[in-house]
Order: C-alpha cells, then structure tokens, then sequence
C-alpha cells in the first residue's frame, strides 16, 4: 500500500518504485564547445522516482475514473510525502506525470499499466 | 480438446477426406504480469490476448486431390464438422468456427501413413465473443 500527500492513488494494482539517477549534473567534454575539455559539473540533481504498475478496474468506466483522479492530481502537482509499499518515506514529492502503456488490457480484468514520475521540485 | 474421427469436415464448401483428429488448443499470445517490491513472484498475471489454434489432422492417402488444393495460409474460410459421442450416428453435434489457415505440413515415413496436419486460427466475431464454444457435456 502506498499513498502520495497522504493519497491512495495507485492501489487497485501492483506498483513498483525506483529512483532515477542522483548525484551531480555534469556535461561531458565537448559539449558545450570543442575546446571544452574537461567535464563541467552544474549542480546536484533533482531527486526523481518513478513508479510502474498497473491500474486495475473493475468496470471500464472504474479504469478510466481512475485514470481521470490521477491526471487531475498530476495536474495539481499534488505534492507530499511519497511512502512506498516498504514504508520508505520521500518527503516533499511532487507528483508530475502518469505515462499509461499503449493499450488497456482487457482479460479477466480491466487494467492499464503505467509509469508515473515525482520529483522533488526546488 | 480433441475431437477424434469427426465426419464431413468442410472448409466453407471444400471438404476434406480421411480426417483423424481435430485439436483446439489455447494459449496466451500476450500476458500481463506484474511483480511487485515484496519479493520475487508475481502479484498479478492476466491474458488480455489469447488465441485459439485449431490443428486438423488427415491421413493422406492414394492421389489425393486436396495435396493442390486452394488450401493455403492466409485462407479464411468456415470449418464445420460433426462429432458424436460414440461411433453411432446418436447425438451428433456439428461445430462451425471462422478460422484462417496458417500452416499446411506433410508428415510421412515409411512405417505410417504420410499425414497432412493443417493449423488455423479462430476468428471471433467481435473480438470478446469465444470463436468456440461446444456445448457442454454430452447428450
């Protein structure tokens, strides 16, 4: 069980967490210019976790409601602490995006897999 | 599920000859499976794609003109046949499902008739309509 701002958005299914690259921001050699030799380090990098899953529905109309809560909080960037299904705890995350998969399966259920990203916005 | 021996075999109007067996077997084309934090099995597995296959086997025998038939893969065509529960003409049941043939293979050898298997999927009407669906039980 996992909750967004204290939000169980993504529950109706399996959903996974893993953070994208952290560290510093660096350009490699050549980019900025042919002289530029060295790596150029600009600044840490903004902490961002994705999560794939899928959305499960009972009905169709389920699914897409589903899908329409999501979007309207992404649109809202909702933002709060991201606790996973470990209980590990990322606090002020903001929730950006949900990427839904190029097709709604529909088998034995209706469901949609996905991929939504948070960042931790400055 | 296998049908043995069944009569008047026919696809649309071309019928065939010497038929042994008839076999519907059915497989996932496309799983959705899903693992979640907790550990290494999976949470969720669904087929939103299945496909039915049927394989129609036949004994080829003395000049048979279906060897050049107007069988070929990509053929859509009706297959009807008629199975009974016994070898009595009690009971029959006769089956017709919309396929498209995709494979035609000879087998043969010299210690057993040379045979003709021929594989075909099932078209469902609509997409969610099961292309095959016999009656259950017998009568």
């Amino acid at each position: 069980m996992s909750s967004i701002a204290g939000q169980t958005l993504f529950n109706s299914g399996p959903h996974r967490f893993i953070i994208k690259p952290v560290g510093m921001l660096f350009v490699p050699p050549l980019v900025f210019d042919p002289i530029q030799i060295t790596t150029n380090v600009i600044t840490p990098l903004e902490l961002a976790i994705i999560q794939t899953g899928r959305l499960v529905g009972t009905t169709e109309q389920d699914l897409w409601n589903q899908v329409n809560t999501i979007k309207t909080q992404a649109e809202a960037q909702l933002t709060g602490a991201l606790i996973t299904n470990n209980a590990i705890t990322w606090t002020n995350m903001t929730l950006l995006r949900i990427a839904p998969d190029d097709r709604v399966d529909r088998g034995r259920a209706i469901s949609l897999a996905y991929t939504a990203i948070y960042i931790r916005l400055a | 599920m296998l049908f043995l021996n069944p009569q008047n075999v026919a696809f649309d109007a071309l019928s065939l000859d010497h038929v042994v067996a008839i076999a519907v077997d059915r497989t996932a084309h496309r799983l959705a499976l899903e693992y979640s934090d907790a550990g290494p099995y999976p949470t969720f597995v669904d087929v939103p794609e299945q496909k039915l296959t049927l394989r129609i086997v036949r004994d080829l025998l003395d000049a048979d003109p279906m060897l050049t038939s107007a069988l070929t893969p990509g053929l859509q065509a009706n297959l009807t046949f008629t199975t009974a529960p016994n070898a009595s003409d009690a009971a029959p049941q006769t089956f017709t499902v919309t396929v498209v043939v995709t494979a035609l293979n000879t087998d043969f050898s010299r210690k057993k008739t040379p045979a003709q298997t021929i594989t075909a999927i099932a078209l469902s009407s609509d997409g969610a309509d099961d292309p095959f669906t016999p009656p259950s039980g017998g009568k």
